[in-house]
């Protein structure tokens, strides 16, 4: 049972899926559903007994290729529909131990193309408009499975962040000649304070206008709207960039750091998006070793971040680890 | 847990890095349940790398 509810308010679609409850939830440690089946053990989701990539479709999905009929119908303010998309699961690695962190340049260089290939055939559908490739990691996060992991979720519409990223780099676009993200990553080298890490290719800053206080943006030099604009290789700097990000994210205080990671690239619509631009977004919920942000009154009930630092700091914390 | 896997489909596969040797391959199966499940292997068919997966370089 899962259905898309139209909030008239917000003028956001809300996925129900109360089968989701029942998912997986911290499995034993002798059993990992996402390991591969060993021989004589019980089975996992994955048949075979190695693995390099394994992408699958989620088993407790928010929405399906074939959705069930919504549990309710429409009324002439409260718009229903099935939540026709798919949701998928990307295992990193056979290995259990470890995370994004731990793999290798080549190895997340693969993950790299695996990522393009899902975004190409996923937005391939006719169903689907919106290819969001993206990472919990850690159990404050609210990860069930702390197996290597990432997940894409292909909608059949654009989400609201993206749809908000696409308007005003369209006004930035009809009112500069420019695109919006080539001016912040042009403020941002710029100014130079905030900025992590970068290579040929891309350049990792924690944003002027950062939510939170680890928040690490890794924006493409050249403009590209999505991964298979990309060439070799700039596919492989991301690759390297990435390796960066995470490994100083796991030194900064010693321990595996955990987050959220998106990608945000152009719809799959079929429509053209002059003034998009592929980036990727970190966000780790510690403020501090010990001290996590949470969302509370002003994010959730007004959408108006407080961040507790300034992110000229944290840019020199992450630059020196 | 896992459903049983059906033989599957080979997917013919991408060519990487812009030259004849490196390809990433696909193979999807079918779960009783009807979910897909991909293996993606890659291999160099120069002998370099990862193409430790049985048969792969044949097939490219």
């Amino acid at each position: 049972m899962s259905e898309m509810r139209w909030d008239p308010v917000l003028e956001e679609w809300v996925i129900t899926a109360p089968s989701r409850q029942d998912r997986t939830f911290l499995p034993p440690k002798d059993f990992c559903p996402l390991c591969p089946t060993r021989p004589g053990s019980e089975p996992t989701e994955v048949p075979d007994s190695d693995y390099e990539i394994v992408v699958f479709e989620n088993k407790f999905p928010s929405m399906r290729a074939i959705p069930p009929t919504p549990a309710v119908t429409s009324s002439k303010l409260y718009k229903v529909k099935p939540a026709q998309g798919l949701c998928e699961v990307v295992l990193y690695t056979p290995h259990h131990d470890g995370s994004l962190a731990d793999l290798s340049v080549e190895e997340i260089n693969r993950l790299v193309y695996v990522w393009t290939d899902r975004y190409e055939e996923l937005g391939k559908l006719d169903f689907i408009e919106y290819v969001f490739i993206f990472e919990n990691k850690g159990e404050v996060i609210g990860v069930t499975i702390p197996h290597p992991h990432g997940q894409i979720y292909a909608f059949p519409f654009i989400p609201p962040k993206i749809q908000r990223e696409i308007e005003s780099s369209e006004r930035h676009l009809k009112n500069t000649g420019e695109c919006l993200f080539c001016d912040v990553l042009s403020e941002e080298l710029g100014d130079g304070r905030r900025i992590v890490a970068e290579n040929a290719h891309f350049v990792a800053f924690v944003p002027f206008f950062a939510h939170y206080p680890y928040e690490v943006h890794i924006y493409a030099r050249q403009h590209k709207a999505s991964l298979t604009d990309l060439r070799y290789d700039e596919k492989l700097d991301l690759a390297k960039l990435l390796k960066t990000i995470l490994t100083k994210y796991d030194r900064l205080w010693g321990f595996s750091l955990p987050y959220v990671m998106v990608m945000h690239q152009k719809p799959t619509d079929g429509k053209p998006y002059h003034g998009y631009h592929f980036h990727i977004e970190f966000y780790p919920p510690n403020r501090t070793k010990e001290k996590l942000k949470y969302l509370a009154g002003t994010e959730v009930g007004a959408y108006t971040f407080v961040n507790d630092t300034l992110p000229e700091e944290k840019a020199a914390e992450l630059r020196k680890v | 847990m896992a459903q049983k896997a059906d033989r599957g489909i080979e997917r013919v596969g991408k060519r990487l890095h812009g030259t004849t040797r490196n390809w990433m391959r696909t193979r999807t199966l079918r779960r009783d349940d009807g979910r897909y499940l991909i293996y993606y292997t890659f291999t160099n068919t120069a002998g370099q790398g990862s193409a430790s997966k049985g048969n792969l370089q044949k097939n490219v």
